[in-house]
């Protein structure tokens, strides 16, 4: 039977996930200003060709055991192309992330000039994966946009996964 | 708070030895689930004061007791544990005021449910909670909460959905009828229940229960096995009745007098216990008082039955499928095809211990492939090639929530999804726990509607959580095995060996280490 030893409990409370990026010691907050210079409204435009992406700032509670929260960018995009927008969740700007009307959904991990994430690709139904960039206080480069790895089960009835991307990628988006 | 309650617990001990006194001797505390709730004490209804509770655990998976600090802003906060068996005593002792008992029971569900997730409670008396009814024939009430919300404050009063739901399923299978569901509020607390003798750490007093006869004296650890029970004389049963009660109370489960006799006048289900315990675990001596149990509550119960109720293992939940011969037979050949540009995979199906199998392929240059289902199925393995993940990614997790969510997992308790990787290794995952699993698969969707805010902030954890493609495997299966665990998937996670023969469950301990336990 073991005993209760409060001086083994205490060692026990600490560090015990030293080798991931995210703190999940209970009640942790992850609170991460490397985000911040991602903040604001950055525009690409390229002939009749435009993305808008709007990054916006919140500490939220993650879906983790232990009440965790952590810094995320999260915001809203709009692409248009030939006079007529495709995407577009710029109408809920003004919402919080906790209203899930957020279209894009990001961190800092490793490079803090650096952050991933996702874009919810609605012409594709599908979120796919973003790197981005910063390159100065005025620009960010979007390197590229991938699929997310993994399986897809498509039911009866359903269109299958569409594997292409439409988005432009590989561009330099300037702030407002 | 944590850190502040442990030292001033620690001085109160170096003072008082408290700890030394306590009726709890085995449980752990879990700072972590530390909470705050009203004094309701037993004796007095006295709601005036705040306490502290910290669960206390065990290994495999269950709740000891609850540590209760009351006054614990004070100089002298008095510590004392209330233990599963006294709460089993004070729980059907009526002279306690109904709403309290109501309250400290809940106390203990709340907790287990935070730490464990959702799962069946029964043996709840039938005088608490009126507003769920009592089955037809049955001297209890049984009834199951979903997975909450994780709070530290149970002060003000808090109401959950509880599921007594047909043939004791869980909340994720209950069909939610309004026979079904019920509302239960309560005020969490707890205080000064009455040493019901012969629970605690401490206890050989007689039991003062009622309704519990034969009493099982709570477990001493300094008496021998054969003295455990002070009410019966363990020499005068069988052979098999004295090995199955020796065997419990290696777990720390002493039987009371009536679990005894049914043993002694069962001798068919005595033998069948005694071959069940011959490798035993707290699991199994658990899973074997719920049994005997079941047949003295129900007397034309068969053992099958109770091999039903008794939850699989994910070594047990592999063996149909995930270790078929044909499904070994198909992991073999997707073992060479990680050096191919491209994932491969099967969809499995199973009737009568034989695999069919549908193969499918993705694209060149693609990490993804796409499984088209139409009927319910049994299993899906698949292969990641070079630049691809060395354990399962996030979306094959979604497939399966979107399997289970469109039903179509024909047998939960047997479904495999496999991956073989091109950083030669090959894993399989398995819903260990419906419930919890059952949750986590409505957080993803909005009806049956895919919920993309809530699956991306899966993938950005997933990306937080460090497990990259170009990490070397050891540390990617370390960070995914916390991954499943702190997302409360539900799910575990098992590792093969090359020839797909042998598997071994992943587990971590607690300090982060990665344990394999071999699968039999």
């Amino acid at each position: 039977m073991k005993k209760i030893t409060f001086i083994i409990l205490m060692l026990l409370t600490h560090n015990m996930y030293k080798s991931q990026t995210l703190d999940i010691t209970p009640n942790a907050q992850n609170i991460n200003h490397n985000i911040d210079k991602f903040v604001g409204t950055w525009i690409w435009a390229n002939g009749n060709e435009s993305l808008v992406l709007i990054f916006k700032k919140e500490n939220i509670l993650l879906p983790l055991e232990g009440n965790i929260r952590a810094d995320i960018l999260y915001g809203f995009h709009q692409y248009a192309k030939n006079n007529t927008v495709l995407e577009s969740s710029t109408q809920y700007l003004n919402t919080t992330y906790t209203t899930k009307k957020s279209t894009l959904l990001g961190g800092s991990f490793d490079d803090h000039n650096k952050i991933s994430g996702s874009i919810q690709h609605k012409t594709k139904n599908k979120s796919v994966k973003f790197e981005i960039d910063y390159v100065d206080a005025n620009h960010i480069k979007l390197i590229k946009l991938d699929n997310f790895q993994g399986i897809s089960i498509t039911l009866p009835g359903q269109p299958p996964y569409d594997s292409s991307i439409s988005l432009p990628q590989n561009i330099i988006l300037t702030k407002q | 708070m944590v850190s502040g309650t442990i030292a001033k617990l620690r001085n109160i001990n170096a003072k008082t030895d408290f700890i030394s006194k306590l009726s709890d001797k085995s449980g752990l505390p879990e700072w972590n689930y530390l909470t705050r709730a009203k004094n309701k004490t037993a004796n007095r209804g006295d709601e005036s004061s705040e306490m502290l509770i910290i669960p206390l655990k065990v290994v495999d998976g269950f709740l000891s007791s609850l540590m209760y600090v009351e006054n614990p802003d004070s100089e002298t906060p008095q510590v004392y544990t209330i233990t599963n068996d006294q709460l089993d005593v004070f729980t059907h002792n009526s002279s306690i005021d109904r709403e309290i008992r109501e309250s400290i029971l809940m106390t203990f569900i709340f907790f287990d449910n935070e730490m464990f997730g959702s799962r069946l409670y029964s043996s709840i008396p039938l005088d608490l909670f009126e507003n769920v009814p009592v089955r037809d024939g049955a001297d209890y009430k049984t009834f199951a909460i979903g997975q909450q919300e994780v709070t530290n404050n149970l002060v003000a009063e808090t109401c959950y959905m509880v599921y007594d739901c047909k043939n004791g399923m869980d909340e994720a299978h209950c069909d939610g009828c309004s026979q079904c569901v019920f509302q239960v509020c309560f005020t969490g607390g707890g205080g000064d229940v009455p040493d019901p003798g012969g629970t605690g750490g401490e206890g050989t007093d007689p039991p003062t229960d009622p309704n519990n006869p034969g009493g099982s004296g709570g477990y001493d650890p300094n008496l021998p096995w054969y003295l455990q029970n002070p009410n019966i004389d363990i020499f005068s049963y069988s052979h098999n009745t004295q090995s199955v009660f020796q065997s419990l109370t290696d777990y720390g489960i002493v039987l009371d007098a009536l679990q005894v006799n049914f043993l002694e006048q069962n001798t068919s289900f005595a033998q069948k216990f005694r071959n069940y315990l011959v490798i035993n675990s707290l699991a199994k001596s658990q899973n074997t008082v719920m049994g005997i149990n079941l047949f003295i509550d129900n007397p034309g119960a068969t053992w099958q039955q109770f091999l039903n109720m008794v939850p699989k293992t994910p070594c047990e939940k592999i063996s149909k499928v995930g270790k078929n011969n044909k499904t070994k037979d198909l992991f073999g050949i997707l073992k060479p095809k990680v050096n191919s540009t491209k994932e491969f995979g099967y969809i499995l199906t199973e009737d009568g211990g034989t695999i069919s199998d549908t193969p499918i392929e993705g694209d060149i240059g693609e990490y993804r492939i796409k499984f088209p289902v139409n009927a319910p199925i049994d299993g899906l393995i698949h292969s990641h090639f070079a630049g691809g993940y060395s354990v399962f990614s996030v979306s094959d997790m979604f497939a399966l929530a979107f399997l289970y969510k469109n039903g179509k997992i024909k047998d939960i308790d047997s479904f495999v999804i496999g991956v073989v990787t091109a950083s030669n290794t090959q894993y399989l995952m398995v819903i260990d726990e419906p419930a919890k699993f059952g949750a986590f698969a409505d957080n993803l969707f909005t009806g049956n509607t895919i919920d993309e805010t809530t699956q991306d902030l899966y993938e950005i954890i997933y990306m937080n959580f460090g497990i990259k493609t170009n990490n070397t495997a050891a540390n990617n299966e370390s960070l995914f095995l916390s991954y499943l665990q702190t997302n409360k998937t539900g799910l575990k996670l098992l590792k093969g060996d090359a020839t797909f023969s042998n598997w071994q469950l992943l587990n971590k301990d607690s300090n982060g280490n990665v344990i394999p336990q071999n699968c039999p």
